[in-house]
């Protein structure tokens, strides 16, 4: 009997084979069953894992795996794993009972692909080795591009390369990264290992965290996805089928997030401070200028993904602020994005099964034929404006409080986007659902129906619930988020830059920064007179000469 | 019992919204009517309860909301005698408007989605109680924008229509933009305190008494740029300038919820909110000084408009911008009791006129056409007189609300001593004063207008034929009027029946709440008598708990206080007189002095084409900008157009795609591995 962490990483990837043995009939029943199963079992994992813990990492299994290389098989999870875990489990049975229409061929092969990587997401989140974690990361990829390849729409073909070339050009990126720390601890420590845990003790040099955050930060921010790494979204969203896009929106780009606060930004702290300042300006520009485009777009499906650049560019600024608010503010927008845009793909996958087109101008006036589905279309929509109560307005408040404290300016004009978010969505929900019903093809169009109703509810219960009573997953996130920050401000004295009664610096972030060039090098053991209140800690600085 | 007042309305909005279409126009006017009269009834008892306790608020906390690192917010309730005052506004208010509303939502055509009203116009209630009973500044701001939401969602209660649609999209979007100044300023203002950051009202207050320079002390940069980002959120809110354009167009919805959310409630936030954070406002003259303006360039910018229009709506929107332009200048002048003051009696007269043109509207069919109304007091006796008492409340006949509290602001505005040590701040009170005085002669003007045009006179209508024929009438005979004209058509469209009637008086239901209305319009000045009456200062003296730490020193004794009176009533008295004279007596000269002052009559017609100015100038080369350069250029061309060159130059793309449509994605895997074993190996004999 695995333990309660392996079963729920392992049971959808048996489970898959089990779909793939199985009869094409029974190919839904199975999947909804396997599915089911494994939510029922991630259930207890939010019972036993125990936020006022002292251990950070819970449920912790570990054994050597390739103990000639140091690999092990080593998965825990703290707060923030266990809820994505959960985000992860709760929408595989809604993507599989949404699949039970308008997935016309070889559904075995549908479902058991979507179990995959299931499997394989969960496996990133759960992973605390280094080896593991690139294995799974790269086995959520197949699965996608052949769910895009094979059941996508027209441009299909050229949706799944851009995908994979995109993230294959991340991920190689990242494992050369992960090799050099591989060798880097080695070299310093004497011993093989890829254990997380291990490599965090190690003491980068200055110099040696720059390209390697470089190289995590580019895989991550790739699948994130940041500005400019984003074009691969609008157009794997597009030719995606439904089930693909609420993953991909729901679960996959969280994977990019995910990276940066369990592996690029804790590994490489003094490279995150001087990356941040470039960062944060990444994610602003991403959040206006995804909402800019979003705007102009003339197709429900793009307008959504363009929405999902502009609202990921929310979670990573709040990551960069740096601060318990700005950090726990990101993670639980992490998941609000999960639920509210899986939602939303959902929605507009309901239409397009009805009238196979995705273009705004061939729809208009629907509320009058399709109440229920308009009330669905409006929480959601209001959801992803971050309407105060519901989850959007939570995560959304917490991220630009606390990234207002590290880079005021720059966090005002990220603001702008709560101004272009209720823009574009109000725009495209009146121009689908308000004015007169023209196009006569809509005017038999029939609401949701009982299936549609069973897996749009839990998302739109969970939209209240995490807008009304947040402090539970809160409570769980907080242990997580002040370890992260502890771990940053160890390297930087976390001076607020904004003191009372003072006025925010006007140029923000930038001066958040430690200069690079006062930063020590390896050639430099003893450290040149770091500027006061900046520098890497010396700890950190005296790791420095490995050789 | 506190959380009850809030939640009863919701759990009215949650009943209608289940039963659904099951719920007639009574059954779901019924529940939602009973669910904010309990709520009234409560909220009065609150009031007591504050009352007796000597401004002692009574607060109820339900549960941890948000808590992570120094923030950390509760689900918390509180009344004082301000949040208490306005609980009683609105469910009092509200309650009467639920009533009235059952009355008049009986179009055929609505039968069917009557609920989606009633669930939202107890929605509305809903969140403007969080509004005002929210004891941090998160839950008021659930209140805020979800008043916005509820707004939004009356005012396109009709989206069939595609132009109400766009007026609620824009009422929402406007809003947001305050919304975004009011953040930046709770951002700033959270990460300001220092370790004394808080988000909850009482403790804000009693940090910023007990450290008074920590936000920079009075005049600070600190604390006015919070004000003035604070004061950003209030002018969409209230619908100030620049942000006050979305509130005409808003008078898309039904009648009842104009009044109701566009006059008596929502519009007056913005107020609620200054006077919530009067104590730091106080610390910063500028900041109120830029309120003031505001404030009274609004106001008489509005009333510009105002006496021009032919919709009887549209002349009580602006109007209502007027207005609310009168209560920030009363604010920022440093009379906070006055200004909440005029909130008070705004309420009941505003609510009186919107809900009185609602039943010559219904009576009429739909018709808000003035140059189509005329002679109504020989047909409709009582709105007729409830009309006076609305109509001599808002002009300041003395005796009646609307003269108190008026009157109030304009004297405070010419002796203010805020603005001592600013630049001008000597002359400003007196320069704000003439203008103000100005306003309340054009308010006069205006709404005699109106009175006469509906009133006197010959019936004009009873021929619902000609309803899109745009002939020439007395008034607006050579108007330019894009949307005034274009708006109406459909409403005519959408509800007109076409067919000649005579109009009759509007039954009970709907008189009934209006001669409430109309008696605390008259008699709602007795609350806050000015100081030479006896028993003067009531409301005053009950919200001093409030403005404790907001206290201003206004001069007494001064001997202009009654001439100054004397010369606004005298020339309130011309206005009427001239309004008299121009509907009454001469009805063609109006036409003459519109075309005599064609450029002046053109711009107010056309609302001085503001709307006009923020689309050419905002929001077609933002979209434009967007389309073709972020989309077409940045996205398609520039960021693509390298990743495709980078594909196509690494490995050709043409055989690349051959290979994955032949399914070989197992060559890619391979190539990651050959690739990392090549790394490694290199890495490793390197080091």
């Amino acid at each position: 009997m695995p333990s309660l962490l392996s079963l729920v990483t392992f049971l959808p990837i048996v489970g898959a084979a089990i779909v793939a043995a199985l009869p094409e009939r029974a190919a839904k029943s199975s999947a909804l069953a396997v599915s089911v199963l494994a939510f029922l079992v991630s259930i207890p994992l939010w019972f036993q894992f125990d936020p006022n813990s002292a251990e950070l990492f819970q449920l912790v299994e570990k054994m050597d795996w390739i103990p000639a290389f140091g690999v092990s098989y080593h998965v825990g999870i703290d707060g923030v794993s266990l809820l994505l875990i959960l985000l992860t489990t709760v929408l595989t049975p809604i993507i599989v009972l949404a699949g039970f229409s308008g997935v016309d061929k070889n559904q075995r092969g549908y479902f058991a692909l979507m179990l995959v990587l299931e499997g394989a997401m969960i496996g990133t989140f759960v992973a605390l080795d280094t080896f593991l974690f690139y294995l799974f990361w790269e086995l959520v990829l197949l699965p996608m591009y052949f769910l895009i390849g094979i059941w996508g729409g027209e441009r299909r073909l050229y949706a799944a390369v851009k995908l994979f070339v995109y993230t294959i050009v991340g991920s190689l990126l990242m494992l050369v990264a992960l090799i050099g720390l591989y060798v880097l601890h080695h070299q310093v420590e004497g011993t093989w290992t890829t254990d997380l845990g291990r490599l965090l003790a190690l003491n980068i040099p200055y110099d040696t965290q720059l390209w390697m955050f470089a190289c995590f930060a580019l895989a991550f921010a790739i699948k994130v996805p940041m500005f400019p790494l984003h074009t691969w979204l609008p157009d794997a969203h597009v030719e995606a089928p439904t089930g693909g896009s609420v993953v991909l929106a729901g679960v996959m780009l969280k994977m990019g997030t995910y990276g940066f606060y369990r592996f690029a930004m804790p590994l490489f702290p003094e490279a995150t401070m001087a990356f941040g300042p470039f960062l944060i300006a990444l994610c602003v520009i991403g959040i206006v200028y995804g909402a800019l485009v979003a705007m102009v777009q003339d197709d429900v499906k793009k307008l959504v993904a363009y929405s999902s650049v502009s609202h990921l560019g929310f979670v990573m600024l709040g990551l960069f602020a740096l601060n318990p608010q700005g950090v726990a503010g990101s993670i639980y927008q992490m998941l609000n994005h999960g639920v509210s845009t899986g939602a939303l793909f959902l929605l507009v996958g309901v239409l397009y099964e009805r009238r196979h087109t995705r273009k705004i101008v061939d729809y208009g006036g629907l509320t009058k034929v399709v109440p229920l589905f308009a009330v669905a279309f409006m929480i959601v929509t209001l959801s992803s404006i971050g309407l105060p109560g519901t989850n959007g307005f939570v995560g959304e408040f917490m991220i630009l409080l606390g990234a207002f404290q590290y880079a005021p300016i720059p966090t005002a004009i990220a603001t702008t986007g709560v101004i272009f978010g209720a823009t574009y969505m109000l725009w495209m929900f009146q121009r689908v659902m308000f004015g007169p019903l023209t196009n006569r093809a809509n005017q038999t169009l029939t609401d949701l129906n009982a299936r549609e109703i069973g897996y749009m509810a839990p998302l739109i219960v969970l939209i209240f619930v995490m807008g009304v009573f947040p402090q539970p997953f809160l409570d769980r996130i907080n242990p997580s988020v002040n370890a992260f920050v502890a771990r940053m401000e160890e390297r930087f004295d976390g001076t607020p830059y904004l003191a009372a009664g003072g006025v925010p610096s006007w140029i923000g972030a930038a001066s958040a920064a430690p200069a690079p060039a006062a930063a020590p090098h390896d050639d430099a053991p003893t450290h040149a007179a770091p500027p006061a209140h900046h520098a890497p800690a010396p700890d950190a600085a005296s790791g420095a000469h490995g050789e | 019992m506190l959380a009850l007042i809030p939640a009863l309305p919701l759990l009215g909005a949650i009943v209608n919204a289940v039963l659904n279409r099951r719920a007639n126009r009574v059954v779901a006017g019924s529940i939602a009517s009973a669910a904010v009269g309990a709520s009234a009834i409560l909220s009065f008892l609150t009031f007591f309860q504050v009352l007796g306790n000597h401004g002692v608020p009574v607060t109820q906390t339900l549960w941890t909301w948000m808590h992570v690192g120094t923030l950390n917010v509760d689900i918390g309730f509180s009344a004082d005698p301000l949040s208490a005052t306005m609980m009683c506004i609105i469910t009092g208010i509200g309650f009467l408007i639920h009533v009235y509303s059952i009355g008049y939502m009986d179009d055929k055509e609505d039968a069917r989605s009557v609920w989606r009203y009633f669930s939202y116009l107890n929605l509305f209630v809903f969140a403007m109680l969080l509004l005002v009973m929210g004891d941090s500044f998160p839950l008021m701001f659930v209140g805020w924008e979800g008043v916005g939401l509820c707004s939004y969602l009356l005012i396109g209660f009709w989206f069939t229509n595609t132009d109400y649609a766009s007026a609620g999209k824009k009422a929402f979007i406007t809003n947001r933009v305050g919304d975004f100044s009011f953040l930046i300023g709770l951002f700033w203002l959270f990460w300001a305190l220092g370790d004394h950051a808080t988000m909850n009202f009482a403790e804000l207050s009693e940090v910023v008494a007990a450290n008074p320079a920590i936000l920079g002390g009075v005049g600070g940069l600190t604390v006015t740029a919070i004000c003035l980002l604070f004061f950003g959120g209030a002018t969409g809110k209230s619908a100030q300038i620049p942000l006050f354009v979305w509130l005409p167009d808003a008078m898309a919805g039904p009648t009842p919820v104009s009044a109701l959310i566009h006059a008596a409630t929502m519009v007056t936030s913005g107020i609620y909110m200054i006077c919530r954070l009067s104590f730091l406002f106080v610390q910063a003259p500028a900041a109120l000084a830029v309120i003031a303006t505001i404030g009274a360039l609004t106001a008489f910018f509005a009333a510009t408009i105002a006496i021009t229009q032919t919709d009887i709506k549209k002349v009580l929107a602006y109007s209502t911008v007027s207005q609310l332009g009168f209560m920030f200048l009363g604010v920022g002048v440093g009379a906070f009791t006055a200004g909440f003051f005029h909130v008070m009696t705004h309420a009941f007269f505003k609510a009186l006129l919107f809900l009185g043109s609602g039943s010559i509207i219904h009576a009429l069919h739909h018709e808000q056409d003035m140059r189509k109304m005329g002679g109504l007091r020989k047909h409709m006796k009582v709105t007729f007189a409830i009309f006076v008492v609305g109509w001599l409340a808002i002009i300041g006949f003395p005796g009646l609300s609307g003269f108190f509290s008026k009157d109030e602001i304009l004297w405070l505005t010419f002796i203010t001593p805020v603005f001592e040590g600013l630049p001008f701040g000597s002359v400003m009170p007196k320069v704000l004063w003439a203008l103000a005085v100005t306003t309340a002669l054009l308010t006069a003007f205006y709404m005699s207008r109106l009175m006469f045009m509906t009133f006197w006179g010959e019936y004009r209508g009873g021929h619902a034929h000609d309803a899109h024929g745009h002939g020439a009438h007395d008034d607006a005979a050579h108007g330019v009027d894009p949307h005034g004209a274009g708006a109406h058509g459909h409403a005519a469209d959408a509800h007109g029946h076409g067919h000649a009637h005579t109009p009759h008086e509007s039954p009970l239901v709907l008189t009934g709440p209006l001669l409430v209305l109309a008696l605390l319009s008259a008699v709602g000045g007795l609350l806050n008598l000015p100081h030479w009456m006896p028993g003067a200062g009531w409301l005053h003296h009950f919200l001093e708990p409030v403005f404790e730490h907001a206290h201003v020193a206004f001069p007494e004794g001064n001997p202009l206080e009654f001439p100054l009176m004397g010369i606004t009533l005298l020339g309130v008295a011309a206005s009427v007189g001239l309004a008299y004279y121009l509907y009454v007596v001469a009805p063609a000269k109006p036409a003459e002095i519109a075309a005599r002052l064609r450029p002046l009559y053109v711009g107010s017609l056309n609302k001085w084409f503001v709307d006009e100015i923020y689309d050419r100038v905002l929001l077609t080369p933002l979209v434009l900008f967007s389309r073709q350069i972020l989309w077409a250029v940045v996205d398609a061309q520039i960021i693509d157009g390298a990743v495709n060159g980078a594909a196509a130059a690494a490995t050709g793309l043409g055989r690349l795609h051959g290979r994955l449509v032949s399914g070989r994605v197992q060559a890619y895997a391979l190539s990651i591995a050959a690739g990392a074993a090549l790394i490694v190996t290199v890495y490793a004999l390197g080091a």
